[in-house]
């Protein structure tokens, strides 16, 4: 719903435009009842924003070129063109027209405004006393230019009549669908009168002098060359200008359309009908319609009422815009809050259930009250020493024994035996002497540990039974020695003494008589080592170190 | 516009309508965040607790695992006196035991003060296992090689402990004199090195 002000002069009329529709139409006269009327009718209607559209004799148009600047050098020589056409007068303005084809290229311009404001003064007042937001005010010729597009006229030079009161008559020169001048002609009669049959007839001889004095005058200010085609478009009831176009058929340069107004009206989207039968309904439809064409002459200060209004309507959109977003996000937190509080309930839930398992495990693992890394440590560290500790000297001393009843010559008189990573030491040699030393040892165990550990043994015996024949003491001692390491149970066989030691290092004496045979008994000595891996000592030693144990730690 | 253009009546409603939705929306949003907020922390601790609680039962089912595999043999080696305290009185035992039924001519042993395991021998990782090794000197006088290994098949069936021959030498006393068959005089000397070997756990506050 929008309303509309139109002000000719001689009267002010109000309309209400909603939806394509004019209504609730009202008419003022311009003296002391016609304000007093327009008070009360502003107060009595729900108060609206009112554009104001005008189609005064004050109005003055004049097109200009300045020099085309940008910026702030524009807004002065724009500034400087309007006090220039009008020095005094408020309700003004100016148009950008494009630019010149030739020369400088100069910034083409139409500066409008009212000359003189006194016809407006009052009714302005009233607005501004009543405080009734002012839109804006609309001239009526510029807003023609959104009519050139309807009749196909934007892009030619085009003489626009209408009427929008019975004594006046509105001519608007567009060229290139931009106002270059305007002029209304104000007569003492009515243009349109009855004829004898009671039909609306346009006073052809007025009319037609108007138009040929603006052309005349168009021409005169070089905005028409002589002779140059121009499109004349008459707006009003087709039956009442038609004697004009018969008229003007003669003339040449000018092509004259008569451009019905109510079927303008419905092609700018009127849906009702015209509110008089004058063109101000038609530019009105205009000014409704086109919701950016607001104001053209009015500054800030008639607005600011118009200025509150929105402000208090943004105030009000926001506050429910606020309201709805507040309400929203409420709702969304409000909803997230319930949700993250089932999730925190689930989750306790689940923590129960798990320390309800955790705490029947823990009593099921209880039973020695110690951590089950401690119970593993403790097997494996076993593990590690029986591995350990699983030789034993019988099964050496059994393996020994097989072979010596084979050899009935060889005679054992003792065995020294031991566990060790290092095959090549000799029992015995075990009992160390400091912890350092021990320490070294144990470093080289560790290096021996991939070879396993060994069984050595030594072994002092003597031969016997063989008479004084020491060639065949010494063989039978080969002998011996060769079976132990047939057997394949000893990775090593060393002779540390044969029987009578022909070693060519070693002394040797004798004594061929009869006290010789105890002393021969004595020289058929000898002593072995023995040394073999430990069954088992290699597993062993693997699930130590699977246990981690060395012998450094 | 200057504030002294304004007039506000005019606005004045609206304006304060604003505010009010304003008021009331800041209120009810901080209102709801913080509600939002408190759920989220408490969710984010349940969590906390969901996540850690999930660690231990995992924990707990590798631990399951470890004590099932190991829990058995444990419970053995703790039977059989290798964990705990040594078991000395049930060494003599058996030592004197093995004599009633042997009749051996010579059983001697020396039981030597308990020592840390030698660093030749695996050592524990676990600090809190603490082993030791107690030696023993045994001195046998037998008859033949066969007492030899009753003596030590009958230490291995029945000792309260593990023990380890570390070393041995078996010697005739007389390797002249012929073989006796009096079985209160030796015909073979042994003298063995043995190593017990304890195992004890340091239980810390938590385990008890």
């Amino acid at each position: 719903m929008r309303r509309l002000l139109f002000c000719s002069g001689n009267r002010m009329l109000a309309f209400d435009w909603s939806g394509g529709r004019f209504g609730n139409a009202a008419c003022f006269t311009p003296d002391d009842d016609g304000y007093r009327d327009f008070q009360r009718y502003l107060l009595d209607v729900p108060r609206r924003p009112v554009t104001l559209l005008v189609d005064l004799i004050e109005e003055e148009f004049h097109a200009d070129s300045v020099p085309f600047v940008r910026g702030r050098d524009r807004k002065a020589v724009l500034d400087r063109a309007l006090a220039k056409y009008f020095r005094t007068s408020e309700l003004r303005t100016v148009r950008l027209q494009g630019r010149e084809r030739g020369g400088r290229k100069d910034q083409q311009i139409c500066v409008c405004g009212l000359g003189s404001a006194t016809i407006l003064k009052r009714w302005l007042a009233i607005i501004a006393h009543n405080r009734i937001a002012l839109r804006g005010v609309v001239s009526l010729p510029l807003a023609g230019e959104l009519l050139l597009p309807l009749i196909k006229a934007d892009k030619q030079r085009v003489l626009l009549v209408s009427q929008q009161s019975p004594e006046t008559l509105r001519q608007s020169f567009y060229d290139n669908g931009h106002l270059k001048l305007s002029r209304l002609a104000h007569h003492r009669s009515e243009l349109i009168s009855s004829d004898s049959d009671g039909r609306p007839r346009v006073d052809v001889p007025h009319v037609l002098a108007d138009i040929r004095n603006t052309l005349l005058f168009l021409r005169s200010q070089r905005l028409l060359q002589r002779n140059e085609h121009v499109e004349l478009c008459l707006i009003g009831k087709r039956e009442v200008y038609a004697p004009l176009e018969a008229e003007m058929a003669g003339d040449e340069s000018v092509n004259c359309r008569i451009i019905d107004s109510a079927e303008l009206a419905h092609k700018a989207g009127l849906r009702g009908e015209l509110p008089t039968a004058y063109c101000e309904g038609l530019f009105g439809q205009l000014v409704c319609k086109h919701r950016d064409l607001t104001n053209h002459y009015a500054p800030w200060r008639m607005r600011r009422h118009f200025a509150h209004t929105l402000a208090r309507r943004g105030l009000w959109v926001a506050s429910a815009a606020i309201l709805l977003g507040a309400t929203g996000l409420t709702g969304h937190n409000l909803y997230n809050a319930s949700l993250y509080t089932d999730y925190a309930l689930q989750a306790r839930t689940e923590v129960s259930r798990y320390r309800q398992v955790l705490s029947e495990q823990t009593e099921e693992s209880t039973r020695f009250n110690l951590p089950p890394d401690a119970i593993k440590s403790t097997v494996k560290l076993v593990s590690g020493l029986e591995a350990h500790g699983r030789a034993s000297p019988l099964r050496l001393l059994g393996d020994l024994a097989a072979v010596v009843d084979q050899h009935p010559h060889v005679d054992i008189h003792s065995l020294q035996w031991q566990t060790h990573f290092d095959d090549s030491i000799t029992p015995g040699s075990r009992a160390l002497s400091s912890r350092a030393e021990m320490q070294q040892q144990a470093e080289r165990q560790n290096n021996d540990r991939e070879g396993g550990e060994f069984e050595i043994a030594r072994v002092d015996g003597g031969m016997i039974g063989f008479g004084d024949n020491y060639r065949q003491s010494v063989e039978l001692f080969h002998d011996f020695v060769a079976a132990l390491r047939k057997s394949g149970r000893y990775s090593r066989v060393l002779v540390e003494k044969t029987p009578f030691d022909m070693d060519p290092g070693a002394g040797i004496s004798g004594d061929s008589g009869d006290s010789g045979a105890i002393e021969l008994r004595s020289r058929a000595t000898f002593s072995l080592l023995l040394a073999r891996p430990v069954v088992g000592a290699a597993d062993g030693a693997e699930q130590a170190d699977d246990n981690g144990a060395t012998g450094n730690t | 516009m200057k504030s002294t253009d304004i007039e506000w009546d005019l606005v004045q409603w609206s304006l304060l309508a604003a505010l009010l939705c304003g008021l009331i929306g800041f209120a009810a949003v901080s209102y709801s965040g913080g509600l939002l907020d408190d759920a989220y922390s408490g969710y984010q601790r349940h969590r906390n607790q969901l996540n850690q609680v999930a660690r231990d039962y995992r924990a707990a089912q590798d631990d399951r695992v470890l004590y099932e595999q190991y829990v058995q043999r444990f419970a053995e080696l703790q039977d059989r006196g290798v964990i705990g305290e040594e078991q000395r009185l049930a060494w003599v035992e058996l030592l004197r035991e093995i004599n009633d039924q042997l009749k051996l001519p010579v059983l001697r042993y020396e039981i030597h003060p308990r020592q840390p395991l030698p660093i030749d021998h695996p050592q524990p990782r676990d600090e809190k296992l603490l082993a030791y090794e107690t030696s023993m000197t045994l001195s046998l006088g037998v008859l033949h090689e066969g007492d030899l290994f009753t003596v030590e098949h009958l230490l291995r069936e029945r000792a309260q402990g593990l023990f380890e021959t570390r070393g041995c030498e078996i010697l005739r006393p007389d390797r002249n004199a012929p073989v006796q068959f009096n079985p209160r005089l030796a015909n073979l000397e042994a003298h063995c090195q043995l190593s017990w070997y304890t195992v004890q756990i340091e239980r810390s506050e938590d385990d008890r």
